[in-house]
């Protein structure tokens, strides 16, 4: 019966998103309306898209696991993730304003119209996607926990797994279907469950426990602590994490897409100032769940569970709900990562290096469609692979997340400062990757010589340094600055671009 | 600060949005970035501490957030609709 309860109220949520989805159907007309879903969206489905990508279901899993287990460490996600918010308001205006004059679908588009070059389009693209997939292993696999506790004991934790990759990889039928306007919509859904259902779940489960004895006073006191001068870490690591986690964040595909799904400027910032409250109390309720639960019996052995193990005082029924409620987040960060990366292989790989600036709006969509379907069936086969150990994925994941932040001085210094030149952007990118990838296998966790610095942060400087020196020393010929000053120059764009005249030198170039 | 000239008075300052905006993501940055603030709180090891340290200066960001949509709806057209 409990067995019951849990897999019906998945079931009747899943039926729930396919049915919004379905009442929304409408045939994407361009590839612009399939990748981006032609720049339409209002404010409230812009916060809700960025917090279901932004927000998945490790929240509930990893992340409180390490408030329960580490203490007070387990915040670090609200500052950076309130930054990211910050950059977003900087970013948007000539982010959105590019992409709606030269009609640009993804980053790597945005990078290759940037720095006038087909190669940065490609390198990014591919750096993109290559660190994208074991998140989207991992996301496919991140349900076993899910099903395992909604089975109550009924299904086995590889048969779960198992549950969960199948589940994911159906929801994506609608994902390859609807494209990007599928993608949105079904996050308001999602969303509404995740964050605020969600918010709800967490509030009612404090004052359970504030009114049953698990107050502050019985949290051990090492749980308090920041590491500093003389951690094991170092006393750099904590700055390294959430600077990782705020420019990092914008890196990934499937986040800073949503700053091209916006129908204007002024709905991606008041989406900002909306999604930031909500990530405030959300991100602090939730962490502070997690540290208040660590004296919770069962918790201290497995703090991965604390989400489950605490919304079990509330029996069956809130079990399942929070087991819904982790479904959701998690649909809305699989979804997002494999359109964004399916439509950027579709444009920027396929087509951004074959000389083609033009466009066939037909033959994209289709493409990015396979590439969906390839991706999907990819991540669910290695999923599968690797459910019984992925201890060697996770690390790959980690690993990628070192990796895609090296995109950040390309496009954070490319959208801010007009002097940077394609060759320093690839220089950069690809020497901060080899380094960040380098040091993160030998230093898994912060490197002691450097004070704790992670090797995400380590590769950063170097890139930025080449970006910087490339641009100072190599500024590039006349007609290139001239482009590039054209480009910031410009009035911020007015009205829909017509599909079908996207400029053929959007990535001219080398 | 920059001199503003206003048609319904006397010159009157007040700082630059941009200048506004700058200042704002500096207090921002040093607030969860600069290590020794994090440092100090973590070397008194208790709630009080590490909670400023993190929903403080999460609080702090997000004022600043609210302050920079307040001040550019000020000056710009607002829209309806979801």
């Amino acid at each position: 019966m409990n067995m019951l309860i849990g897999y019906g109220a998945v079931a009747l949520f899943f039926l729930l998103v396919v049915a919004v989805l379905e009442r929304s159907h409408r045939r994407a007309g361009t590839f612009t309306d399939y990748a981006v879903a032609g720049r339409s969206f209002g404010s409230w489905y812009q916060t809700m898209s960025f917090l279901n990508t932004w927000l998945p279901g490790s929240i509930f899993i990893a992340f409180t696991g390490l408030a329960a287990g580490s203490g007070a460490i387990g915040f670090y996600y609200l500052p950076y993730s309130l930054l990211a918010v910050v950059l977003m308001f900087f970013m948007a205006q000539r982010v959105h304003d590019w992409g709606r004059r030269f009609d640009l679908r993804t980053q790597a588009d945005f990078l290759g119209l940037r720095f006038g070059s087909r190669r940065v389009r490609s390198v990014a693209a591919v750096i993109g996607i290559v660190s994208s997939f074991p998140w989207m292993v991992l996301g496919l696999q991140s349900l076993g926990l899910v099903f395992s506790y909604l089975s109550f004991g009924n299904v086995s934790p590889d048969a779960a797994i198992l549950i969960g990759i199948g589940v994911l990889a159906v929801r994506q039928i609608w994902t390859v279907r609807m494209g990007m306007r599928g993608v949105v919509i079904s996050d308001m859904v999602q969303g509404l469950v995740a964050y605020v259902l969600g918010l709800c779940v967490i509030v009612g489960l404090l004052v359970w426990m504030l009114t049953n004895g698990h107050g502050l006073d019985q949290v051990p006191g090492g749980h308090f602590a920041i590491p500093g001068p003389g951690s094991p870490v170092g006393p750099l690591y904590v700055m390294s994490i959430i600077l990782t986690g705020a420019v990092g964040g914008w890196c990934w595909p499937d986040i800073f897409v949503r700053l091209f799904t916006a129908r204007s400027t002024a709905a991606i910032k008041k989406s900002a100032v909306q999604a930031a409250p909500i990530l405030f109390v959300f991100a602090t309720a939730l962490t502070m769940l997690g540290i208040l639960a660590a004296g919770l019996p069962g918790v201290s052995d497995a703090p991965d569970q604390v989400w489950f193990i605490t919304a079990g005082v509330g029996g069956t029924a809130l079990v399942a709900l929070a087991g819904v409620i982790v479904l959701a987040a998690t649909m809305g960060n699989v979804d997002a990562n494999m359109q964004a990366c399916g439509a950027q292989f579709s444009n920027d790989v396929l087509r951004g290096g074959n000389g083609d600036g033009g466009t066939d709006d037909g033959r994209e969509t289709r493409s990015a469609r396979l590439a969906i379907v390839a991706l999907t069936v990819l991540a669910a086969a290695v999923a599968m692979a690797t459910s019984k150990d992925s201890s060697g994925l996770s690390n790959l994941a980690i690993i990628s997340y070192q990796g895609i932040c090296q995109l950040a001085p390309a496009l954070l210094l490319g959208i801010f400062w007009r002097r940077g030149t394609a060759a320093g952007a690839i220089g950069g990118m690809v020497t901060g990757f080899a380094v960040a990838a380098a040091l993160q296998v030998a230093y898994p966790v912060s490197i002691p010589w450097l004070g704790g610095l992670t090797s995400g942060v380590a590769g950063l400087v170097l890139n930025t340094a080449i970006y910087v020196a490339a641009a100072l020393l190599a500024p590039g010929p006349d007609a290139e600055r001239a482009r590039v000053a054209a480009l910031f120059d410009a009035p911020p764009a007015a009205g829909h671009r017509l599909p079908g005249v996207r400029p053929a030198d959007v990535t001219a170039g080398p | 600060m920059r001199q503003t000239p206003t048609t319904d008075g006397p010159t009157r300052s007040r700082p630059s949005r941009r200048g506004l905006f700058a200042a704002l993501l500096v207090v921002d940055t040093i607030l969860t970035l600069f290590p020794p603030l994090y440092w100090a709180a973590g070397a008194a090891a208790n709630a009080t501490a590490a909670l400023l340290y993190f929903v403080g200066g999460g609080a702090v960001v997000l004022a600043s957030i609210l302050v920079m949509y307040a001040v550019e709806r000020r000056e710009e057209p607002r829209e309806a609709g979801l």
